[in-house]
């Protein structure tokens, strides 16, 4: 039984640089939990933590970069970075907000752009059957792939998962006011598609 | 889907504060059901993982003993009754049972029909489908059907975390369109989820649902769960157990196939050096540590975390662990694990790239169990007694009693039993040799005197290996127990206990 290698493998190792991290973080119901990579209890804890946002990850790495195999990628990228540098969280509370922003910023690194259009493996792509996808939903993804990725970016944080806008420009390293400029035409252009459908 | 609310159900007021649309009601529709595929696809990878999965599975690959199978088998057919198979055809199988089930067809006579393979195609006018059919496309049926092939009893695939695994890191009972290979799965191999399983490989025919959330996967590597439920198992053929020839000197089998067997310190060095996840078969004897001894999973998210796991692969029965770290899904863990046992394993398993950073070359080294392959036989059996059993008629009661003996080094090296255990210090015995049948400890016992026991040189010469003079070896069956400062009273002791297995009744 072999298994394939993925077009994204890369070769593991080990930053020496990376100190092992402790912060309190907020569990999903609310409650703050201790955390501290180093520690057994702690480090299970890190990691329900991250697992519970895995499907707010999944789903808008999924809107942003329409490709299940390059979402995958990406949350699970987002899992390593939050890991390596849990440190850099400094409010808790906001680990939902940390994790979409280092998300956000990891969809628009050069090298995983590149590393897209090198994918060559089609079927790791999503290639949904015609019993998988609904009118509505073939609607909603054509008219988000119609849209820039930035663009997209910005409505799916800001219009769909509810980051204000301030968070999202930080992610996306630009202005307030072009996310706010970025969400109106995202959004103007989006709802003529829809009710147009 | 506000400004300021993560709930996507939320009443929907854009940023420019504008009265929803019907585009917006389509998109806050959409995102809904996006959230609960993520969600729905973490939950299937990780129940198909090898962390939280319940080990419901654990006995259907060896723990209960192929005898026990043909047995309950056996019953059932006196119960349902046998599907007569035409005497024309290639590729007869020796025996056909069915077994009984809630959905099971009762069989017609004269109206099954055989593939060429000595699989139905047809039972009782139900038509056979085979695996590779359904692995291109999710019949859009309301019913369960059957499906035939070869059984590969429970296999998991590479990579046990739902977000680094993607496709093909699945797990289930695997069912092959040709005769696997001992010890490797067919990479086309159809995966059923099952909450029982026949343990033994062969040809099979089982029933088969859709589960209920793959009916919109248009195939079945777009799904992101097993598709196919077992439900039950109509018709199976055992074929002979597989004679190894080639043996370690412990009896464990050095070559699968055509492939060697590597012992626990080679593959340590394997899953140093093998670049990538090719699996490879290692040989040892399992242990599981005491309970004090367990430590749990740090990490829910990875199960590849060194110390994660309590099992342990050790070279001699009850040695001492090999310098590797055994990635042991819950799902494959034998009922009994104490005993020799081969595994076929891979190193540089994808879902290392979520350990924490300081251990993730630890966890790219772990071996990742992907299915028992052989759990030992009359060649490593010993027989009447096993050394659970001698711990227990001596009193000590925990194996944390005794330790192995590794060889070591010597001029002369003892001719014991391949299972010799030494026991803690300060109890009043020393040396347990547990000989594979009592004409083994015969001659040992003939070949022991006072104060030396036969042995032989490294180039082979036979030698004579001293042995403290004050102590002596009390025998029984296949057992000879050395005694550090023999006495009358604790002689007696001990010879009284190991004889009470003869006081048991006979069955």
């Amino acid at each position: 039984m072999r298994l394939r290698r993925l077009a994204s493998s890369e070769p593991i190792e080990s930053d020496p640089n990376d100190a092992e991290p402790s912060v309190a973080l907020p569990g999903i119901d609310g409650k703050r939990i201790d955390v501290g990579v180093s520690g057994v209890a702690d480090a299970a804890t890190l990691g329900e933590a991250l697992e519970r946002e895995g499907p707010i990850l999944l789903a808008a790495a999924r809107a942003i970069v329409l490709d299940d195999a390059e979402a995958h990628d990406l949350v699970q990228a987002t899992f390593e970075i939050a890991i390596r540098r849990i440190d850099d969280l400094r409010e808790p509370a906001a680990l939902r907000a940390w994790l979409l922003a280092i998300q956000a910023r990891e969809a628009f690194r050069a090298r995983r752009r590149i590393r897209r259009i090198l994918r060559l493996d089609s079927s790791l792509s999503e290639i949904p059957g015609p019993a998988m996808v609904s009118a509505d939903d073939l609607a909603v993804r054509d008219a988000l792939r119609r849209l820039s990725p930035r663009v997209r970016a910005v409505v799916v944080l800001h219009h769909l998962i509810g980051l204000p806008v301030d968070d999202v420009a930080s992610a996306l390293g630009t202005s307030r006011n072009t996310i706010k400029s970025q969400l109106q035409t995202g959004l103007a252009r989006l709802r003529r598609e829809l009710d147009d459908e | 889907m506000n400004d300021e609310s993560t709930d996507p159900t939320a009443p929907e007021h854009g940023h420019d504060g504008r009265a929803p649309s019907l585009g917006d009601d389509v998109l806050r529709r959409w995102w809904t059901s996006e959230i609960r595929r993520a969600e729905s696809d973490i939950l299937a990878g990780r129940v198909r993982g090898a962390v939280a999965r319940p080990s419901a599975l654990a006995p259907t690959v060896t723990a209960v003993p192929a005898v026990l199978v043909i047995a309950a088998l056996i019953a059932a057919v006196t119960l349902v009754g046998v599907v007569t198979r035409p005497q024309t055809g290639p590729a007869a199988p020796s025996s056909r049972i069915l077994l009984p089930s809630g959905t099971l067809v009762p069989p017609s006579e004269g109206s099954d029909v055989f593939g060429v393979d000595g699989i139905p195609t047809v039972i009782a006018g139900e038509r056979v489908l085979r695996a590779p059919q359904l692995n291109l496309g999710v019949p859009q049926t309301t019913g369960p059907f059957l499906v035939g092939g070869w059984a590969e009893g429970f296999v998991q695939q590479s990579c046990g975390l739902a977000l680094a695994s993607r496709r093909g890191c699945r797990g289930g009972f695997g069912l092959a369109d040709t005769p696997p290979a001992i010890g490797r799965s067919s990479a086309s191999s159809l995966l059923l989820t099952a909450s029982k399983a026949p343990a033994n490989q062969g040809a099979i025919v089982v029933r088969v649902a859709v589960d209920g959330a793959a009916k919109d996967c248009s195939s079945v590597a777009q799904c992101p769960m097993n598709p196919y439920d077992l439900e039950s198992v109509i018709w199976l053929w055992t074929p002979p157990v597989p004679i190894f020839a080639n043996r370690w000197p412990d009896g464990i089998p050095s070559v699968i196939g055509t492939e060697g067997v590597t012992r626990p310190a080679d593959a340590a060095r394997n899953a140093r050096l093998l670049p990538d996840d090719e699996p490879f078969f290692v040989a040892g004897w399992l242990h599981r540590p005491l309970e004090g001894q367990r430590v749990p999973c740090p990490l829910s998210m990875s199960f590849l975390v060194p110390a994660c796991g309590h099992l342990q692969l050790t070279d001699t029965p009850g040695g001492q662990p090999a310098d590797l770290h055994l990635a042991f899904p819950a799902t494959l863990e034998p009922a009994q694990p104490d005993g020799p046992v081969i595994l076929r394993v891979h190193a540089q398993d994808r879902g290392a790239a979520l350990c924490p950073s300081a251990l993730r070359i630890a966890c790219t080294r772990a071996l990742v169990v992907e299915a028992v392959v052989w759990v030992g036989d009359d060649w490593t059996a010993t027989k009447p007694l096993d050394i659970l059993t001698v711990l227990v008629l001596l009193g000590a009661g925990q194996t944390g009693a005794v330790t192995a003996l590794d060889p070591q080094p010597a001029a002369c090296i003892p001719a014991l039993a391949h299972e010799t255990y030494v026991a803690a210090p300060g109890m009043t015995i020393g040396r347990i040799a547990v000989f594979p049948t009592v004409l083994d400890r015969v001659r040992f016992n003939s070949a022991t005197s006072a104060g030396s026991i036969a042995g032989t040189q490294p180039d082979g010469a036979l030698c004579r290996s001293p042995i403290p003079p004050t102590s002596t070896w009390v025998s029984a069956d296949n057992v000879a127990v050395e005694v550090r400062e023999p006495d009358s009273a604790t002689i007696t002791r001990i010879q009284g206990a190991l004889h009470a297995s003869d006081a048991s009744p006979a069955p």
